[in-house]
C-alpha cells in the first residue's frame, strides 16, 4: 500500500477556478488502488511554527509520496521544512509532485529557492495542458513534466438537454435565437473589450444573436505587458464601448454577473456556442472551457495556451480556434478573425453532436481520465531533479530586478525576447 | 459646467491612471489613507476621483478638467485652506460630496457640483444570506455610535453567515500609537446585537482577494463623511456582486450627469446645493493659526466639527 501525502489549502481559494480544480484532482487522488491518501492543510495564514509542526506531522507520517495539488501558498515554506527533517536525519527523501498551476511564471524567485533543496530528490512536475508543458519543459533542465489536464466533476457537468428550454426562456430567447457565453473573470486579459466589439461587428444588424457574459470584473491588468489597473478602470473601458452600441445591440449583450457554480450547467445547455479570448499569461489550461466542453457545448477560443487542449480529432466542428500572436507590443487577436469565428459558430454549431461532445471531453477531462493518468505515473520512478534551466535563471532574474524594470519590455517599451522564448509555447508553431 | 464634465468625461483622463504615478507621488501616499486603509484604495472613472489630501501640489489640480472628490469634510477644508492663496488661478471644476458645499471656496461654485452614488439590485438585510461588517478600531471611535449604529443589523437572519473586517488601527488624527479596547468593546457590542452567532473574521489579505461579494449585504460601521466621503472599499465590494448599505437606493432625481461605475452602482452629479458658506471663516481661523497640516490642527478639527 502506497502513502500519499496530499497538501492543499483547507480553506477555498480566492480564484474560482482553482477552487473546483483542488477539489477535483483531490478526487482523482482518493480513488487510486492499493494507496492511502493523507490529508494535510497546508493554508495561506500558516505561519513558520505551523509550517514546522505541519511538516513533523508529514514526516511521521511516512508518506512514499508528497503531492502538492494546490496553488497557493507556493510550496517553498513547506518543503523546505519537510527536508530539513529528512536531511537532520538522513532519511531517504520521498518523491514528489507538483500540480503545475498557470501562476508558476509569476513565483520565479520561490521557485528558485526551492530547487536547492529538490536537487537529487525524485520530482514530477505535472502540468494541465500540452502547452503548459512545453513552457515547463523549457525551464526544467533534462527532466520533462506530464500533462494531467485539471479534472472536471462530470456529476456537475454533463449533457442535460431537458434544461435548456427553461434557461432560454429565462434569459428571454426562442429557438431561433443563437446564444453565444463567457463565463470567468471580466479581466483585461480575457479581452472583454474585444469581445463586445466584435460582437458588434459581426451581429449589429442579426437581432438573434446574444451574448451572456457571466462574471464580475477585476482588476488584474496585464502586468507582464506593462498594463496596470486600478479597481473599476477595465469595467469602465469595456462598460464605455458597450455604451457606445447602438441601443438594439446593448440590448442583446447581457451582463448576468456571477453566478455559483451549479447554476453553470443550465447556462451551458441554454447556450449555443461557449467564447473565450482570453491571452492571458497564467492561461495554463481553461478550467471554464473544459466544464462547457463537457457540458456539450460547443466553443470557440484563441489558440492560446491550455485551449489548444480543447480540440477534438474525433469531433472537429466542436470547436472553433482564433489564432493569436506575440506582436511587437502586444498579443495581437485579429477582430476579423474573432468574426469570422462568430459567424462560422452560428451557421454550424447547431449541427454539433452536443451528446458526442460531452461523452469526448468527460473521456479527456473527467475526473476518471486524471485518475487513470496518475495510476499509472505514480507507480513509475520520477525523473531526477537537477536544477531548473538557464531561461529559468534569467526569467527569474528579470522579475527580482521587476521593481526597477519591467521584465517583458524594452526601453521601447516593446514585448523583448525574454517573453517570446517564455511565451512561444503558448502559441502555435508557424 | 456641464461641458466641462462632458469634456472630462470625454477625455477621461485621470490621477489614478498609471502614467501619472510619478508626477503624483503616489509612492508617498498622505498618512491617512495608510491609516485608513483600504477604505482609500484607488479607483477609476473618467471623472478623475481623487483625495485632496494626497495631491502633492496645487498646480497638479489643472491635470484634470474636474476632479471628483473623495476626501471627506475635514481633509477636503484643510486642502482648500492650506491653498486658499492660489485658488484663484485654477481652472479645475470639483465635484464633491454634498456635506462638503459648505467649505468649498466660492470661486468654484460656477464650476462645481455634487456626487452621490446609487445601486441598484440592492439585496434586503433581511433576506441576505452573508453579511460583512467592517471598521476601523482605533481610537476615534464612539463606541456609542458604534452601538447605534449596529441596532440596524437585528434584522439579520437567523442563519446568515457574518464576517467581520475590523482592523485594529491608530487614532488617524494624532500621530502616536495609542494601545485602545475599542475594538474589543465593539466586538462586545456587536455579540450582544447579534447573540448566539458564530463570528467569522478576515484578515486585509483575506478581504480583497475575495472576488465574489454576490449575496453580501455590507454594512460599514465607518459612513460618516469626515475622512472619507467616497469609499473605495465600497466601489470593490459593489464590483464583486455586493450590497453596499452605504449607496443610496434610488438614483438622484436632480442629477445632471450620470456615470455607471459598475453592473450596479451609479454615481450621479448633481447641483450644489444652496447652504451657508463657512471657506471664509476658515481661512480666517488658518491665518491666525497657520499650520503646515491643519487636518491634524486640534483647533482646526474643532471649527470644523463645532456647527
Amino acid at each position: 500500500m502506497q502513502k500519499i501525502a496530499c497538501i492543499f489549502s483547507f480553506k477555498e481559494s480566492s480564484w474560482v477556478s482553482c477552487q473546483k480544480i483542488v477539489f477535483n484532482l483531490h478526487a482523482a487522488y482518493g480513488s487510486l488502488e492499493n494507496t492511502e491518501i493523507l490529508n494535510f492543510n497546508y493554508g495561506p495564514q500558516n505561519e513558520r511554527g505551523e509550517n514546522r509542526a505541519l511538516a513533523q506531522e508529514i514526516y511521521d507520517a511516512e508518506p512514499d509520496i508528497i503531492s502538492i495539488i494546490d496553488h497557493k501558498p507556493h510550496p517553498i515554506f513547506i518543503i523546505n521544512a519537510i527536508t530539513a527533517l529528512y536531511t537532520q536525519d538522513k532519511r531517504p527523501l520521498p518523491k514528489f509532485v507538483f500540480h503545475v498551476f498557470g501562476d508558476f511564471t509569476l513565483y520565479y524567485p520561490l521557485w528558485d529557492n526551492l530547487q536547492k533543496v529538490l536537487k537529487g530528490a525524485q520530482v514530477q512536475f505535472i502540468v494541465a495542458s500540452p502547452r503548459q508543458k512545453i513552457l515547463l519543459d523549457r525551464m526544467l533542465s533534462g527532466a520533462e513534466s506530464l500533462v494531467c489536464p485539471f479534472p472536471v466533476n462530470s456529476e456537475e457537468f454533463f449533457h442535460a438537454p431537458k434544461l435548456r428550454q427553461a434557461c432560454r426562456s429565462a434569459w428571454g430567447i426562442e429557438d431561433k435565437d443563437f446564444a453565444f457565453v463567457f463565463t470567468g473573470r471580466l479581466s483585461r486579459q480575457k479581452r472583454i473589450k474585444t469581445l463586445i466589439t466584435t460582437f458588434n461587428l459581426a451581429f449589429e444588424k442579426n437581432p438573434n444573436a446574444h451574448l451572456f457574459v457571466y462574471g464580475h470584473s477585476d482588476n488584474l491588468g496585464d502586468p507582464f505587458m506593462a498594463k496596470h489597473d486600478v479597481e473599476g478602470e477595465y469595467f469602465r473601458s469595456f462598460f464605455k464601448t458597450y455604451r457606445s452600441l447602438a441601443p438594439e445591440v446593448q440590448n442583446r449583450i447581457h451582463f448576468m454577473g456571477q453566478v455559483p457554480n451549479k447554476e453553470l450547467l443550465p447556462v451551458y445547455q441554454g447556450a449555443d456556442a461557449f467564447i473565450n479570448l482570453s491571452v492571458h499569461n497564467d492561461e495554463d489550461y481553461g478550467m471554464s472551457v473544459a466544464e462547457a466542453e463537457c457540458s456539450g457545448l460547443p466553443c470557440i477560443m484563441t489558440d492560446w495556451g491550455g485551449l489548444a487542449a480543447f480540440a477534438h480529432s474525433e469531433l472537429p466542428a466542436a470547436t472553433c480556434y482564433i489564432p493569436v500572436a506575440i506582436g511587437k507590443r502586444s498579443k495581437i487577436v485579429r477582430k476579423e478573425e474573432v468574426v469570422k469565428a462568430m459567424n462560422h459558430a452560428i451557421t454550424k454549431f447547431k449541427q454539433v453532436d452536443r451528446s458526442e461532445l460531452s461523452r469526448l471531453a468527460q473521456e479527456k477531462f473527467g475526473v476518471e481520465a486524471a485518475h487513470s493518468i496518475l495510476e499509472d505515473s505514480l507507480k513509475k520512478p520520477f525523473p531526477i531533479f537537477t536544477n531548473f534551466s538557464e531561461l529559468f535563471s534569467r526569467a527569474s532574474n528579470a522579475n527580482l530586478n521587476a521593481m526597477y524594470r519591467q521584465p517583458y519590455r524594452t526601453r521601447n517599451n516593446y514585448i523583448n525576447k525574454l517573453y517570446r522564448e517564455i511565451y512561444s509555447a503558448y502559441v502555435r508553431p508557424n | 459646467m456641464l461641458d466641462l464634465i462632458k469634456a472630462q468625461y470625454n477625455s477621461g483622463r485621470a490621477m489614478t491612471q498609471g502614467f501619472n504615478w510619478g508626477i503624483m507621488q503616489r509612492g508617498q501616499p498622505h498618512n491617512l489613507l495608510s491609516d485608513l486603509y483600504p477604505w482609500g484604495i484607488d479607483y477609476y472613472h473618467e471623472l478623475n476621483p481623487y483625495f485632496m489630501i494626497n495631491i502633492p501640489r496645487i498646480e497638479l489640480y489643472n491635470i484634470a478638467k474636474i476632479i471628483t472628490v473623495r476626501d471627506g469634510i475635514l481633509p477636503f477644508a484643510a486642502s482648500m485652506v492650506k491653498n486658499f492663496a492660489k485658488l484663484q488661478n485654477l481652472e479645475t471644476g470639483f465635484i464633491i460630496n454634498p456635506e462638503l458645499a459648505p467649505y468649498l471656496p466660492p470661486v468654484f461654485n460656477d464650476r462645481s457640483h455634487t456626487w452621490r452614488i446609487s445601486q441598484k439590485k440592492k439585496l434586503k438585510l433581511a433576506d441576505a444570506p452573508n453579511v460583512l461588517i467592517t471598521g476601523v478600531m482605533s481610537d476615534s471611535v464612539d463606541l456609542k455610535v458604534v452601538k447605534e449604529k449596529l441596532q440596524f443589523l437585528r434584522q439579520v437572519r437567523k442563519d446568515a453567515k457574518i464576517e467581520l473586517y475590523l482592523p485594529i488601527r491608530k487614532h488617524p488624527l494624532i500621530s502616536g500609537w495609542r494601545e485602545t479596547y475599542v475594538g474589543y468593546e465593539t466586538l462586545n457590542l456587536i455579540k450582544d446585537t447579534l447573540p448566539g452567532r458564530t463570528l467569522n473574521f478576515l484578515t486585509s489579505t483575506e478581504l480583497l482577494e475575495r472576488t465574489s461579494f454576490k449575496d453580501t449585504y455590507h454594512y460599514d460601521l465607518i459612513d460618516d463623511n469626515e475622512l472619507f466621503a467616497d469609499k473605495g472599499l465600497w466601489h470593490f465590494i459593489a464590483n464583486r456582486g455586493g450590497t453596499v448599505h452605504g449607496f443610496e437606493d434610488a438614483p438622484a432625481p436632480n442629477s445632471v450627469f450620470d456615470l455607471e461605475l459598475g453592473f450596479t452602482h451609479t454615481l450621479h452629479v448633481c447641483p450644489l446645493p444652496e447652504v451657508p458658506n463657512r471657506f471664509g471663516e476658515l481661512v480666517f481661523h488658518f491665518k491666525l493659526n497657520p499650520s503646515t497640516e491643519p487636518v491634524y490642527d486640534s483647533s482646526f478639527i474643532s471649527l470644523i466639527r463645532k456647527k
